[in-house]
């Protein structure tokens, strides 16, 4: 038998690998070299490959840090995703209950001494978004980390004032008798009938209105004022005089700066901004869809809010269909 | 003073944060050493062993192990190596790489003492051609078949055979000048 032949049998013993007839040839194998001092080298070389690599120390805490993160980070990712749900099963539920309420309100009652309007308070958390129907029919999207105060009707003759902190995109209901007034820590918005997005964070040091259609007074509590149009942004930081800036440009910059803003932007544009953004493909399935227009501000956003985000104002759905592939079904306008 | 690892594993299920962490300080080393004798290649240890531990983790709900703790994480990293080599797609289509030839240690001819003839069984391991080391370090992990390594690797059974022999002839030769027949041997099976 050959030695190399040998060689494989007797390593393959070692290796407790060898059945019966493996076993009955290497004990009947004869080579041209002493078998024994074969087997001693090879048992050698067994156990000192064993014990190769024993010299290595991994850093154990360094690892096991490491592992908290990852197990941190995940624990959260499934609360958010539970609080999420959460919070739409709540939404819907709680938009029924209210229609309901107002059902019955408008058959029961008349229409006159209704008294006077409560507050509702929407909040949102971290990666949350919401969208907002208004007693006038306007429509506020809530980004992440917002409060926006409102009451529950607007009484005829007084201004329509709601009050908020974080950011929201507004798209209001044209009513020339009665301005729509939001009020911010330092800085108050007048509208008549507009689009625009209002940004107003607590911990970021500026307040921000970009008008998307229509015209747009800002106002700070020093008696400075400025009015924007459509492509116009008005910019007030802490303890400074409100000033103007023209619209920043729109996505061109986006994979630098992180930010990507839409303006009346036609859905099948959004979706190209996205697609070159996070470099994925997304197919847009729904007819109504493609005629609608979106609105809303995103800086150094997830995929996943931002697909939320058009999933809540599009009442559309957005299934993932492969690797770096989605589709997108369904969607109204507003 | 100790849980045994059956009492850790329940702990786990019962989603106490504690007894991941000492599951981690327990096997940690002896994973990453799995994979850094197949792939010496502390990084990539590391992240195959952190992976097993997360996914342990993720599981903790639905464990069954039917073997013991550390075979059935071993496992676990054997089949993140061979995915990984796999992966890497570690062609053999290259003509056989030679070994580079083995330096003589002064004093050849005597007896050496167990730590240096391991560190020349080290060094010659280490000399090996990545291919070969994977091969025939893999071939000592008795819960993998030659057939497995195969596969994963993209090549034939016979290959694999010839990559062990190829090992196991070098080795022989970095340690010829260093045996003598009467040196007493002991088995120690890894695992």
């Amino acid at each position: 038998m050959k030695t190399t032949n040998y060689i494989l049998l007797f390593y393959r013993q070692l290796a407790g690998r060898l059945d019966e007839t493996g076993a009955r040839e290497l004990s009947q194998a004869s080579t041209g070299e002493d078998k024994e001092a074969i087997g001693n080298a090879l048992e050698r070389i067994w156990e000192g490959s064993g014990h190769y690599g024993q010299d290595y120390q991994p850093d154990v805490e360094a690892g096991l840090d490491r592992l908290r993160h990852q197990i941190g980070a995940e624990r959260n990712r499934q609360h958010r995703a539970r609080r999420l749900r959460a919070r739409r099963r709540w939404l819907s539920a709680a938009a029924v209950f209210l229609f309901l309420l107002a059902a019955a309100w408008w058959l029961w009652l008349p229409a006159a001494g209704k008294g006077a309007p409560a507050t509702i308070i929407a909040d949102t958390g971290y990666g949350e978004k919401e969208r907002l129907a208004l007693p006038d029919g306007s429509v506020v999207i809530l980004n992440e980390n917002s409060r926006l105060a409102y009451p529950d009707f607007f009484a005829k003759g007084e201004k329509r004032t709601v009050r908020l902190t974080g950011e929201a995109f507004f798209q209001v209901e044209r009513r020339a008798d009665q301005p729509f007034v939001i009020l911010t820590g330092e800085v108050g918005v007048t509208v008549l009938g507009t689009a625009f997005n209002l940004r107003a964070y607590p911990d970021e040091s500026f307040t921000e209105v970009e008008v998307a259609e229509g015209r747009v007074r800002m106002e700070d509590n020093r008696g400075g004022s400025v009015e924007l149009s459509r492509e116009e942004r008005g910019i007030c930081r802490h303890g400074e005089a409100i000033f103007k800036m023209p619209a920043a440009d729109l996505n061109a910059a986006s994979w630098q700066t992180g930010r990507l803003k839409f303006r009346n932007t036609p859905v099948p544009e959004v979706i190209n901004a996205l697609e070159r953004h996070f470099s994925i493909r997304i197919e847009l399935d729904g007819n109504e869809i493609q005629h609608c227009t979106f609105d809303s501000n995103f800086e150094n956003a997830r995929l996943e809010d931002i697909f939320t985000t058009l999933e809540i104002v599009f009442g559309a759905e957005i299934q993932p269909a492969g690797k770096g592939h989605y589709r997108l079904r369904g969607g109204k306008c507003n | 003073m100790d849980h045994s690892d059956q009492e850790l594993l329940d702990l786990l299920k019962q989603d106490e944060d504690l007894a991941i962490e000492l599951i981690f300080q327990r096997y940690y080393t002896y994973l990453c050493r799995v994979v850094y004798k197949v792939v010496p290649d502390a990084g990539l240890a590391e992240d195959l062993a952190q992976e097993v531990f997360f996914d342990l983790w993720r599981k903790r709900a639905q464990l069954r192990i039917e073997s013991s703790l550390p075979a059935y994480l071993r496992r676990a990293v054997l089949n993140r190596t061979l995915n990984h080599l796999r992966d890497q797609k570690i062609r053999f289509s290259d003509p056989d790489a030679a070994p580079p030839p083995l330096s003589r240690i002064a004093g050849a001819g005597q007896q050496l003492e167990q730590e240096e003839l391991q560190e020349l069984i080290d060094r010659a391991i280490d000399a090996l051609p990545d291919r070969c080391r994977a091969v025939f370090m893999l071939s000592r992990f008795e819960e993998l078949s030659y057939q497995e390594i195969a596969d994963h690797l993209g090549i034939s059974v016979k290959t694999v055979e010839n990559q062990i022999s190829k090992a196991l002839k070098y080795l022989r030769q970095a340690l010829k000048p260093y045996l003598n027949a009467c040196w007493l041997t002991f088995f120690w099976f890894f695992g």
